[in-house]
């Protein structure tokens, strides 16, 4: 399979507070077409941030400064005017965005937000709109979608939310979608029939998916491939069996073993540990980020910052455990 | 329905259901059509303003929509003060400390102090949340989908200072969430609702092992697993259509479910007690009921 999407060294830089911090710090990866590529990882590692920079789309609050190259189709997006890529987001593109309450026009009813994107890409009679967008409420099980057509974003649940984002970003049959932790409002049954309905357009229509999501269970059940990151750099990638099965960093390997099973609460310790290198705020020194957690760590930890390698034709890994010397 | 106080009830149910609606019935930021809810014996429904000041300083809500609920124009720093000040927490000159040790206990870095809701990641917008319902004290807490967007082991640390803050002072902790494996772990009882009804509520341990609603049992078997390379198609759906809602006054769940039978139709089951302590509203229930006694 060819790729849809090939990234490449991405950086992305944000100013806060009148200082710039690198939160992504060259991060690369390639997605074929109806692919389904996860990334995983601790809040804050910056995997929001991350899409949004192959995207170049940010909260309009934000000042950012993106460097790298994303191929997407062959041609790289980084290098194309706002105008070109607004053609792209939403047609060729779908996003669904991590705070979909928020991420909903306020103001304006959720018929006219969903017929709004159709207008943009496609010109359809009003009828057949209509019909096309209350057949795909129904299928992302929207009980009436006739009265939530008519309702106002305040009016949904979080979970209809998240389902009329979803609608958005898949009703002009996009190439790549998007999806910022799409299934966090939603219950066990209504997950399972999203994912399903992801798993038909990624098989029919050969849609590629980013899927972002801290839900292992539901990546183990629909990714074909998964990224590892941490502080802005991904550590591991690869297919999602092998990553599961046979986890090879300390972090991944830490993150595979957090199951919520057993749960023993100690009574007293009420402190969490806080990573260092939070927010990007430490200033990156020789060694590898994960150092200051990492249980495996030896001396050349310390000193030098492991580089990728790639283990196979599809799993790479940046540790020096893992890493010929 | 009763939450006990000191105890952690989880609340589960369908995408729309009304969870989040219950919650704010409790707060008051909507007002029920009928019904009374007692806040310590005392009757909060009724319209009261006294009765408004005191819910403030002793409930608080985590919000699910939490983007929303933090002032986009206060520091992270402001917004955790706000509550230590306004309910007199502590004075002025140990407010800095405890916002500190706030900070440090949800797991986050002091530097964020400085920053701007917009300027946090998801997990970390809805921690401020966390810590800015703690820093007010209060006796209940209101859980709307507390550690959605966390990381499992963010999800571990979190429920353990809530559990730990429980035992300390004896708080009251109503948690509603999607994440069954969650709420297992840190609910002492469970309800389980479905569109605006409660259909089962029992111990943790019990409603886990013994569901007895067929809805209950729907979702308890569709909590998925993390086994990659199984086949992916057979993930479990409920089969029929979510909230096709009865004419009449039958059981909310009658039409998809698979024993429903004719008096589900025309009647609304109440919730009624299968053994001590595990109710549920189900028609089928009174055989097995009858059963026990
Ligand atoms: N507008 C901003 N200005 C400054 N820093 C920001 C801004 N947005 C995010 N950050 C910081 O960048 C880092 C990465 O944020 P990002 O939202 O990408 O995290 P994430 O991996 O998506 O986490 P989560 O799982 O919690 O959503 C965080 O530490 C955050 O504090
Ligand atoms: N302000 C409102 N006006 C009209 N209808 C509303 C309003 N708020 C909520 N609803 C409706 O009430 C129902 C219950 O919503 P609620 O937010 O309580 O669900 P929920 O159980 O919290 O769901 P989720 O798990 O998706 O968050 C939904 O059908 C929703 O559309
Ligand atoms: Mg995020
Ligand atoms: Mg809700």
């Amino acid at each position: 399979m060819p790729d849809l999407l090939r990234v490449e060294n991405l950086r992305v830089e944000l100013e806060v507070n009148q200082k710039k911090v690198q939160i992504v710090k060259g991060i690369s990866f390639r997605i074929a077409k109806g692919e389904v590529f996860a990334i995983v990882g601790e809040s804050g590692c910056g995997k929001t941030i991350a899409t949004q920079g192959i995207l170049k789309l940010f909260p309009y609050n934000i000042k950012a400064a993106v460097t790298g190259s994303v191929f997407f189709d062959g041609e790289d997006l980084l290098k194309k005017s706002e105008a070109e890529l607004s053609r792209i987001w939403g047609s060729k593109i779908g996003i669904i965005f991590q705070d979909p309450i928020n991420s909903l026009n306020p103001s304006m009813k959720i018929e006219r937000q969903i017929s709004e994107v159709l207008d943009n890409h496609k010109k359809l009679p009003a009828g057949e709109k209509k019909e096309i967008i209350l057949d795909f409420l129904q299928k992302l099980g929207i009980t009436s979608p006739e009265s939530c057509l008519k309702k106002y974003p305040h009016q949904l649940s979080g979970g209809m939310c998240q389902r009329i984002m979803m609608a958005i970003a898949l009703i002009c049959g996009p190439r790549l979608l998007i999806a910022d932790e799409p299934t966090t409002a939603l219950d066990v049954t209504i997950q399972a029939q999203i994912v399903q309905l992801l798993q038909e357009f990624v098989e029919n229509n050969s849609l590629s998916l980013i899927l972002i999501s801290h839900d292992l269970s539901l990546l183990a059940n629909i990714a074909d491939k998964v990224a590892v990151m941490y502080q802005g750099l991904i550590l591991e990638s690869g297919n999602i069996e092998e990553i599961i099965n046979n986890p090879l960093h300390p972090y991944t390997k830490g993150l595979l073993a957090a199951v919520p099973d057993n749960w023993n609460f100690p009574s007293t310790q009420v402190s969490v540990p806080v990573p260092e290198g939070f927010s990007g705020t430490v200033v990156q020194g020789e060694g590898c980020v994960y150092l200051s957690s990492c249980p495996e760590a030896m001396n050349i930890c310390q000193v030098r910052v492991p580089e990728e390698i790639a283990l196979s034709h599809s799993r790479r890994i940046s540790c020096w455990l893992t890493a010929p010397r | 329905m009763d939450v006990f106080k000191g105890e952690t009830l989880g609340l589960v149910g369908e995408s729309g259901c009304g969870k989040s609606t219950l919650a704010r019935l409790i707060v008051r930021l909507s007002k029920p059509d009928s019904g009374e809810i007692f806040f310590d014996g005392v009757n909060i429904s009724n319209g009261d303003k006294n009765h408004k000041k005191l819910l403030f300083s002793k409930i608080q809500m985590i919000f699910q929509d939490h983007g929303a609920a933090l002032n986009p124009r206060m520091r992270v720093g402001q917004i955790l003060a706000e509550p230590l000040k306004i309910h007199n927490i502590c004075s002025a000159g140990e407010i800095a400390g405890r916002i500190g040790e706030l900070i440090r206990q949800i797991g986050l870095n002091s530097v964020l102090l400085n920053s701007y809701p917009h300027q946090l990641s998801g997990g970390q917008r809805q921690r401020i949340g966390i810590a800015r319902a703690i820093a007010a004290e209060p006796q209940l807490i209101i859980c709307d989908e507390p550690v959605s967007s966390l990381d499992v082991s963010m999800q571990f640390q979190t429920a353990a200072l809530l559990k730990a803050l429980q035992t300390q002072f004896n708080l009251t902790i109503l948690f509603i969430s999607h994440n069954l494996m969650v709420v297992k772990q840190i609910s002492e009882r469970v309800a389980v609702m479905y569109l605006g009804q409660l259909m089962e509520l029992a111990g943790s341990q019990e409603i886990y092992s013994r569901p007895y609603h067929p809805y209950t049992k729907g979702l308890i078997a569709a909590i998925p697993e993390i086994k990659p390379g199984t086949d992916k198609k057979k993930i479990a759906v409920l089969e029929g259509f979510s909230g096709a809602i009865p004419a009449g006054q039958g059981c909310s769940y009658c039409f998809r479910c698979h024993k429903a039978s004719g008096r589900c139709f025309i009647e609304r089951p109440q919730l009624k007690a299968i053994s001590a302590g595990h109710f549920v509203a189900c028609h089928h229930s009174d055989i097995a009921g009858q059963g026990l006694r």
